[in-house]
């Protein structure tokens, strides 16, 4: 074909993705088909459509088993009066009522406003996702991850998950989650891991709330990410969405303001190093002129937004 | 010469300007990938395409360890090579004519695999970006694309919105799917108009709805690492 710039090129011929067997072709035959059908919908702006959702996202529970130091939940009567009819837990009955859409649909986000794996459904429903073919992902903290559970997930393919982990140490991590406990959420993603082998899944991505008390550990997160049999770790800064925009005060302990930028700017120099060396990829956050954190998500198409990660 | 590089409109000039002599019919930036951005240029010189990958401020763990790199026009694979820390900044591919209204570009990245075959889950997987060069005035894809389901059965259009659209306990997902409010939404974000379930989400994520708006506007879409699965040995068809 026509010049490149560079690079190598590599044999045309070695096959790229895995092969697929028959029956797995034909369910994402199904939805190949959703996808386009999907695409040209937007691009029409129809709002009677054809095509069915190519993402659901399937709240498991709104329960959780920690109470995280900057999680919105400790400060929200509704789960401290425990309000009656707010929290709760997708029973199989509910699930079952989405199955007539699982053959076009692509991906499944397994989690909203809770701990996933307190639902004792969990794993049925995952089961019946994958048997359709279906491209899962959740969040968790681990702290119930049991041998049972990752056998599950190495054994089905289970896509992405992501574990978040607010300290790179037991000293800070067991006291931003509280609750939780750092050796037994590291034992059981290494469990997760060394069960995993050599297969490719589950992918893990470690994430991390971005807080004055844990920012110093930056590089020590990055190495924490490798330990874990990852390679991606996801630096997000402490920020609540509220009426008035976002609002970093609210957690006036916690926020990252206290912390001097060029400190920051430092944590993450030695970051960037330990990442390369690695070979992790690190997603974290911005910081405008104004000093202001963002999320990576608001900066990454500005390049006016100076950005100090990696 | 291609009828579609006649119908498509400069949307966004973009930042970057390029001294090679190309005229671009359409140009627009994408991030592809973490330190990977993808300057999609189509001109018409001679009728040919031409898709500029910019390795802008490329990240010493994206190059650290090498990645694969594959260009698809129209499901048709054009170019394969790889990414290091020796790729230079701008890397050029360029392809035939299409004879078609509507071009899709693939690009697909994944981190080569380790010399002994790959251990300890390589890779994050795949980052695809699809680039359709066509027009839409959908200010926010999600609720064509998406659906959020509370633990007990309330339908959303995001994790983001509190509005209620129907329960699955009281009609079918396909119903709500396709009931008057799901359709009232969709007509309301087809024409910018923004409905106060969204507001929030607009007034306070504008950079990233302005600049969202315009990658959906030209149709992009990208994703990472979830539709790897559905490649199979080719791109989408």
């Amino acid at each position: 074909m026509g010049p490149i710039g560079a690079g190598k090129l590599l044999c045309a011929n070695r096959p790229l993705f895995t092969y697929l067997d028959r029956g797995e072709r034909d369910a994402i035959a199904v939805k190949r088909t959703n996808l386009r059908q999907c695409d040209e919908e937007i691009a029409s702006g129809a709002s009677e459509l054809s095509s069915r959702p190519m993402m659901l996202q399937l709240e498991m529970t709104n329960h959780c088993n920690i109470k995280c130091v900057q999680c919105p939940r400790v400060e929200d009567p509704r789960y401290l009066e425990h309000h009656k009819g707010f929290e709760g837990t997708m029973s199989l009955e509910t699930f079952k009522k989405l199955e007539p859409i699982l053959p076009q649909v692509s991906r499944c986000l397994v989690f909203g406003f809770g701990e996933p794996l307190m639902n004792p459904h969990l794993l049925t429903i995952l089961e019946t996702l994958k048997d359709h073919h279906i491209n899962v992902s959740f969040n968790t903290n681990a702290l119930t991850m049991s041998d049972k559970f990752s056998r599950f997930f190495v054994d089905r393919g289970v896509d992405n998950i992501t574990f978040s982990m607010d300290g790179a140490t037991a000293e800070t991590y067991d006291m931003i989650r509280v609750g939780s406990k750092f050796d037994r959420v590291v034992g059981n993603i290494k469990h997760l891991v060394e069960l995993r082998g050599k297969k490719k899944k589950p992918y893990i991505t470690i994430a991390v709330v971005l807080m004055s008390p844990n920012v110093h550990e930056a590089a020590k997160f990055v190495e924490l990410t490798r330990e874990l049999g990852s390679r991606r770790v996801h630096f997000e800064p402490l920020l609540h969405l509220d009426a008035d925009g976002y609002d970093e005060n609210i957690h006036e302990k916690y926020k990252l303001s206290n912390v001097p930028v060029e400190d920051i700017v430092r944590y993450f120099d030695e970051a960037s190093v330990v990442a390369a060396k690695l070979g992790v990829d690190v997603v974290g956050p911005y910081v405008d002129e104004t000093g202001r954190f963002k999320p990576e998500t608001l900066a990454e198409f500005d390049p006016t937004v100076g950005r100090f990660d990696v | 010469m291609s009828s579609l590089l006649d119908h498509v409109k400069v949307v966004e000039t973009g930042d970057r300007q390029f001294d090679d002599g190309w005229h671009p019919v359409h140009q627009g930036t994408m991030k592809v990938m973490r330190g990977l951005r993808a300057s999609l240029r189509l001109a018409n010189t001679d009728g040919r395409g031409r898709l500029v990958l910019v390795m802008a401020n490329a990240l010493p763990s994206m190059t650290a360890s090498p990645r694969r790199a594959v260009v698809f026009v129209n499901g048709r694979q054009v170019e394969e090579f790889e990414i290091d820390s020796e790729t230079p900044e701008k890397v050029l591919v360029d392809f035939d004519p299409v004879a078609t209204d509507e071009i899709e570009v693939t690009l697909a990245i994944d981190r080569l695999l380790s010399p002994d075959g790959g251990s300890e889950g390589e890779g994050y997987g795949l980052a695809l970006f699809e680039a359709r060069l066509v027009e839409s005035k959908v200010v926010c894809m999600e609720p064509w694309t998406t659906t959020y389901i509370t633990w007990d059965g309330r339908v959303r259009s995001c994790c983001f919105s509190q509005a209620d659209l129907g329960s699955v306990h009281e009609n079918t997902i396909d119903e709500v799917w396709d009931g008057e409010t799901y359709v009232h939404l969709r007509d309301a974000l087809a024409i910018g108009d923004v409905p106060t379930e969204c507001a929030l989400c607009v007034d306070n994520q504008r950079q990233k709805f302005e600049l969202f708006s315009t990658a959906k506007r030209i149709g992009m879409r990208q994703t990472i690492c979830d539709k790897h699965d559905y490649l199979g040995d080719a791109p989408v068809q």
